[in-house]
């Protein structure tokens, strides 16, 4: 969760940046205009929110999903899957 | 963590890879405008004001002979461009374009102007000329043609000043590529050529340097911002020299990673930014003088797979809004295009 949190936040520090106009600053990078930091500010959190966030996310997903989803889980399916008889059974007692 | 960072940063530059489709509409967008209002780009460095005319008349000399569909308009476009940038030279003279710095002596040669203004406008000139000569700027061209010339001819170095006892390869090629597109060049560039190849190599990497004195004496070794238009140049007069250069060039400056690339402005572990490497870029040591320019090296060369790449990082980072870059300037969005038009206008000269 932390990850995803912290991928998120990224993303929106960037886009609040574009809203506010930042982006237009972006030719500071090469001695343009008279908002360097601006510039090279949106540039920063652009290339975080681009090439950091997307992995944060990611690996957050995967995380959040062996949380939920334990192996534990996967290995009780997979036996239900190698006795099918088992699993038919369980769903005849639960309905009736 | 790290197996997903592998995976996405690997394949994050398809998703800023440019096909031709796509490049052929940036520098449509970009010679689209002409001359342009360029007073913040002149604050910086009033050369650009005058280079981002030159390389648009490029670009859209190429398009003219690359696609018919487009000679007529591209032909007005080109000569309004022309007749502004000399009027604007002939009502503020050559400083207008040049660095500061160019008031602060007596140039070597006393007849000489700036071999800067004059090779590029004579560039221009020539290119128009190889499509459809015209008579309006018949005798400007043959009177730069022979200031070039008579200054290159009587230097020690064959090379004319751009700013006081300041001579550079790029402003010499440029020059010489000029005379060539005029059909005034006589065997200056092979004469030209040969001194470089003696007297204007860097010994260590064997690249050409940037500045020298009027004597020869070198000022700046080599650069990226300065060499990769000077191969683009020598592939007009001197393909082998420009393959060699080329490929030097290419093993000390290119970077790459996982699909995007960039160029260093110096070899080996020099620096020294100015206003043409502009800020280097941290750890990657990547400078946009030398990046910008290397799409032009990397058109001329054919090589394909690292413009592909300089594609995907000026896409990565370059903010393009339509066909305008918004972290490049008129100078650059100029180099863009000439580099994605490159080819037809050299071709034809050599044909």
């Amino acid at each position: 969760v932390k990850l995803i949190a912290l991928a998120s936040l990224v993303v929106m520090i960037h886009v609040a940046m574009r809203l506010a106009g930042w982006a237009e600053h972006a030719s500071a990078i090469v001695g343009m205009g008279d908002h360097a930091l601006e510039g090279a500010a949106f540039v920063g959190s652009y290339l975080v929110a681009v090439v950091v966030a997307p992995v944060l996310f990611a690996t957050g997903a995967v995380v959040e999903r062996r949380r939920i989803f334990p192996p534990s889980f996967f290995r009780a399916r997979r036996s239900e899957e190698r006795c099918p008889h088992a699993k038919r059974a369980s769903s005849f007692r639960f309905r009736s | 963590m790290l197996p997903f960072a592998v995976v996405w940063i690997g394949s994050l530059h398809t998703f800023f890879d440019l096909d031709p489709q796509q490049r052929d509409a940036v520098a449509v967008e970009i010679v689209s405008h002409g001359e342009e209002p360029a007073e913040t780009m002149r604050t910086v460095n009033p050369e650009w004001d005058f280079m981002a005319r030159t390389f648009k008349v490029l670009a859209l000399a190429n398009r003219a002979i690359a696609k018919p569909e487009e000679t007529d308009r591209n032909l007005v476009a080109i000569d309004a461009l022309i007749d502004a940038t000399i009027a604007t030279e002939r009502a503020r003279g050559d400083e207008h374009f040049l660095l500061p710095y160019a008031k602060r002596g007596e140039f070597r040669d006393r007849e000489a102007r700036s071999l800067f203004i004059d090779g590029e406008i004579a560039v221009m000139i020539g290119a128009r000329d190889r499509i459809a000569p015209r008579e309006a700027t018949r005798a400007e061209a043959k009177a730069r043609a022979a200031r070039i010339v008579r200054a290159m001819e009587r230097s020690p170095t064959l090379s004319g000043e751009s700013y006081p006892n300041e001579c550079w390869t790029f402003c010499n090629t440029t020059a010489l590529a000029g005379l060539v597109l005029l059909g005034r060049a006589g065997d200056l560039p092979s004469l030209w050529v040969g001194l470089a190849k003696d007297k204007l190599r860097d010994p260590k990497s064997g690249l050409l340097v940037s500045s020298y004195t009027y004597d020869g004496a070198v000022l700046d070794g080599p650069e990226g911002s300065s060499l990769w238009m000077t191969i683009g140049n020598l592939f007009l007069f001197d393909e082998a020299l420009a393959q060699d250069q080329y490929r030097r060039a290419r093993s000390e400056l290119r970077g790459s990673l996982a699909g995007f690339g960039w160029a260093r402005e110096w070899p080996g572990s020099i620096e020294k930014p100015d206003v043409d490497s502009g800020p280097i870029i941290p750890l990657l040591r990547a400078s946009p003088g030398s990046s910008g320019l290397a799409f032009v090296g990397a058109a001329a060369a054919g090589d394909e797979a690292w413009l592909a790449e300089l594609f995907a990082s000026v896409e990565l980072v370059g903010f393009r809004k339509g066909g305008r870059y918004r972290t490049s300037n008129g100078v650059g969005d100029a180099v863009i295009a000439y580099a994605i038009s490159f080819g037809p206008l050299w071709k034809k000269v050599k044909s």
